[in-house]
């Protein structure tokens, strides 16, 4: 298309001065009765210079193209009315009259020459938006297809133009004579408009009310065109010129062709108006639904939304959400619209389940038309009276669970079609993933909640751990602590009775996590405190076990292995409270052994069995004699195979490196337990003191 | 994730929970329920068989004391029967054959009731 950028301000005047040339020519011949061949094509060129004209200065003026379907109708009513009143008022004013044995035919008067003009000028002023508005409705939903015919229209209609003007001879259809051509081509033409006439599919997507108003606008206006030709274009316009003659008398077929068979094609349409129409709210309600599923998170508002939806969609008088409750095992409703509240809270009660059974036995929609006395489910009627017809389906779950029902009843026997029931079946899917985003909503707090418990757990743990290694001459220590993911309640402490009375401690909380943390905080501040008055591993255990039975939770306790050692004696006396073995390197014989001496859990129990099972041990240690103590992370760390790394492995390690410093041991231990989990991670958190005299 | 089961089989007064798999902090849950199952049954004696249980954690050995006070006042007990090695040296470990009757076989748990 060539884009010729012309003003308004120069486009009025050479508007106006292309209507009056021809005007002039028109008086001239009428006075003169002289007809000028060279001038007449002149004339007809300018009246067709005029219209190209015009269509650019509506095309550039007025934005024609992006309007709606309704709009555009509207704007052809218009149209149609202006032209209408226009030609009525001048006929009756200028009452004209023509010679129709001419070819073109002669105005008689000079009223007539008037009219034929004003008619002529006002018919490409109102005709071409016209037309520009069927075209737009034709492309509506446009196929390439449609925009070659549209040229081939254009074309073929230009050419028809020009050879009528040329032959200046009518098209009759009589193909004889000169009118051959011009009947041949014109009659392409209406082929092209009878094929462009059946592009309506703007009309499959009106509303029914639509449908039925524009079917009678459409009839009213198939007359309206249809007369308008023989009222007022037919010679007149001929008179004034061929060219704007053949130009409105395509472009009045045009529109008499496609307003007719918009008429036919609405008319078969109204019989299914009602149903598209349902299947059109269907479809934007689910459209609405899904876009607020994926923006709206609040379960509860969902549930609430669906029904609210889904009653309207259905056109049912009442409609519940029901789920199933999985720790429970019951169904509850989660939603509904037009229950009563006592409706709502008895609904769960035995015995009134059989539906939503064999909804979830079956996994299907279900419809039930009526509902007999003898029916199975006849216990809906004691339960809500006014169920005439129900229909249910279920709320299946990606892995095929079912996680409720949707169900929707009428007052009536037989209210439900198939097609509600594919549409309530569409609801409950919907409320599938309504369900499964709350779900996995749930599970992201509840993953934060954990990773946020996990961090202050394992912060804890850090904090109670002492920070400074206590020395006495001649003897080394050394910790080890390999954390696990999941904070285990691993625990050890030092503490100074006095100058070479040095206190050992280590254990192990039952449990995992915040709450492993919390009882190590509580065990390591009792026994701080008893600490002070209490130097004797035993008698400090049962002191602990004492106060600590009573706030420990009652599935809960401690293994702890205590130990004090005396610099100035060489001796450590140790007593073990369900916890792991001391290790015991002894550099003389050069042999390790595993001491277990009697004693349960702290926290097992309030006191008796607590005293009477714990034994106190002592020995006497030599220089290069090893200790080590451990928690039960050791015996579960595991490797590919499933095998423990286990208390006899440490042995044989310490026994083989028993000559190395505490310093190299801790890292040979480490080494050794890194490479024989090969990767895989510690299940349990690991802690290992060991001390070399 | 390694698995864990509860069988239960009740003999007159006596149930025997069979426990078979891993039982640690993530299963442990599975067998607090089975104990409080019988509970609310009101059967307090009970003989937990372990023949198949390849690993108990510290979680796992917590959830016979959450429940031994309270059956113990109902004059029932939990006795333990058919442990392996491995599964032993836990239990004796933290001292438990000091507070639970430990037997080899189902039937010795039982003939123990019955006296």
């Amino acid at each position: 298309m060539m884009k010729i950028q012309i003003s308004r301000k120069i486009m009025v005047p050479l508007l106006a001065v292309l209507f009056v040339l021809p005007f002039g020519y028109d008086l001239y011949r009428f006075y003169f009765d002289i007809d000028i061949l060279l001038a007449g094509y002149i004339a007809e060129g300018l009246n067709l210079l005029f219209t190209i004209l015009y269509y650019y200065f509506l095309m550039q003026s007025f934005n024609l193209r992006d309007r709606s379907i309704q709009e555009n109708l509207k704007i052809l009513i218009y149209l149609l009315g202006i032209l209408y009143l226009f030609v009525i008022v001048a006929k009756l004013i200028l009452d004209p009259s023509y010679s129709s044995a001419d070819m073109p035919p002669l105005p008689e008067t000079l009223t007539s020459v008037i009219y034929a003009n004003l008619v002529s000028v006002s018919a490409i002023l109102l005709m071409t938006p016209i037309l520009i508005v069927l075209k737009n409705l034709i492309y509506y939903k446009r196929t390439r297809r449609t925009y070659l015919f549209m040229c081939g229209l254009i074309i073929f209609s230009a050419a028809t133009i020009i050879s009528v003007v040329i032959t200046r001879s009518p098209f009759d259809f009589r193909f004889s004579g000169l009118s051959i051509y011009n009947d041949i081509l014109f009659s392409i033409v209406l082929v092209l408009i009878v094929i462009q006439s059946l592009r309506n599919s703007w009309i499959t997507y009106l509303s029914r009310k639509e449908k039925i108003s524009y079917f009678f606008i459409s009839i009213f206006l198939f007359w309206a065109v249809y007369y308008l030709d023989e009222f007022a274009f037919n010679i007149a316009i001929s008179s004034h010129s061929l060219a704007i003659g053949v130009f409105v008398e395509i472009a009045w077929f045009f529109q008499a062709i496609y307003v007719m068979f918009c008429s036919i094609y609405l008319l078969f349409q109204l019989p299914t108006a009602r149903v598209f129409d349902q299947k059109m709210h269907e479809v934007a309600s689910l459209r609405d639904l899904s876009r607020v599923i994926n923006s709206e998170f609040d379960f509860n508002k969902l549930v609430k939304l669906l029904t609210e939806m889904a009653i309207k969609v259905i056109g049912a008088e009442s409609i519940w959400l029901e789920l199933y409750r999985t720790d429970s095992g019951k169904f509850y409703i989660a939603s509904s619209q037009n229950l009563r509240e006592d409706e709502v809270l008895s609904f769960g009660k035995s015995g009134r389940l059989a539906l939503s059974k064999e909804v979830l036995r079956t996994g299907k929609p279900m419809l039930l038309n009526e509902i007999l006395k003898n029916h199975p489910y006849a216990y809906l009627k004691e339960w809500k009276p006014d169920i005439g017809s129900i229909i249910g389906a279920p709320l299946i779950s990606g892995n095929g669970k079912s996680l409720g029902f949707l169900f929707a009843t009428k007052k009536h026997t037989f209210g439900f079609s198939p097609d509600d029931l594919a549409m309530l079946e569409a609801y409950a899917n919907q409320g599938v993933i309504a369900l499964d985003n709350a779900k996995l909503l749930q599970e992201s707090f509840e993953h934060e909640r954990m990773e946020e418990e996990l961090r202050i757990a394992r912060e804890v743990q850090q904090r109670l751990l002492p920070n400074k290694i206590p020395e006495i001459d001649g003897i080394s220590i050394e910790t080890l602590t390999i954390t696990a993911y999941e904070v285990g309640g691993d625990y050890y402490d030092f503490f100074h009775h006095s100058e070479n009375l040095l206190g050992l401690i280590i254990g192990d909380v039952s449990g995992k996590g915040t709450s492993a943390a919390f009882y190590m905080a509580e065990a390591k501040g009792i026994i701080q405190s008893l600490s002070k008055s209490f130097s004797q591993p035993r008698e400090l255990l049962i002191r602990t076990n004492e106060i600590l039975y009573e706030t420990l939770e009652r599935k809960t306790f401690i293994s702890m292995l205590m130990a004090c050692l005396d610099g100035t004696m060489h001796t450590l006396s140790f007593a073990r409270a369900g916890h792991c073995p001391l290790l015991y390197y002894d550099a003389k014989q050069k042999k390790t052994q595993l001491l277990q001496p009697l004693g349960i859990g702290v926290g097992l129990e309030k006191g008796e069995i607590f005293q009477k099972t714990l034994v106190e041990e002592k020995l006497t240690y030599h220089s290069g004699d090893i200790f080590v103590f451990y928690t039960d992370g050791l015996s579960e760390a595991r490797n590919h195979e499933g095998n423990e790394y286990g208390d006899n492995r440490l042995c044989d390690l310490i026994q083989a490196n028993a000559e190395r410093t505490a310093a190299e041991l801790k890292d040979i231990v480490y080494n050794s337990i890194l490479s024989f989990l090969d990767g895989r991670s510690l299940s349990d958190d690991l802690t290992l003191l060991l001390v070399k005299m | 994730m390694e698995n864990f089961e509860v069988d239960r089989v009740d003999r007159s007064e006596i149930s025997i929970l069979r426990l078979k798999g891993f039982l640690d902090a993530h299963t442990a849950p599975n067998f607090e329920q089975a104990i409080q199952e019988l509970i609310e049954d009101n059967r307090y004696k009970i003989v937990i068989s372990m023949s198949d249980l390849s690993y108990i954690s510290s979680a796992g050995l917590g959830v016979f004391m959450g429940f031994i006070e309270e059956i113990r006042d109902k004059n029932g007990d939990i006795k333990l029967t058919n442990m392996s090695e491995k599964v032993y040296k836990v239990f004796d470990l933290l001292g438990f054959p000091a507070l639970y009757q430990i037997f080899k076989e189902e039937a010795e748990a039982e003939e123990a009731y019955n006296k």
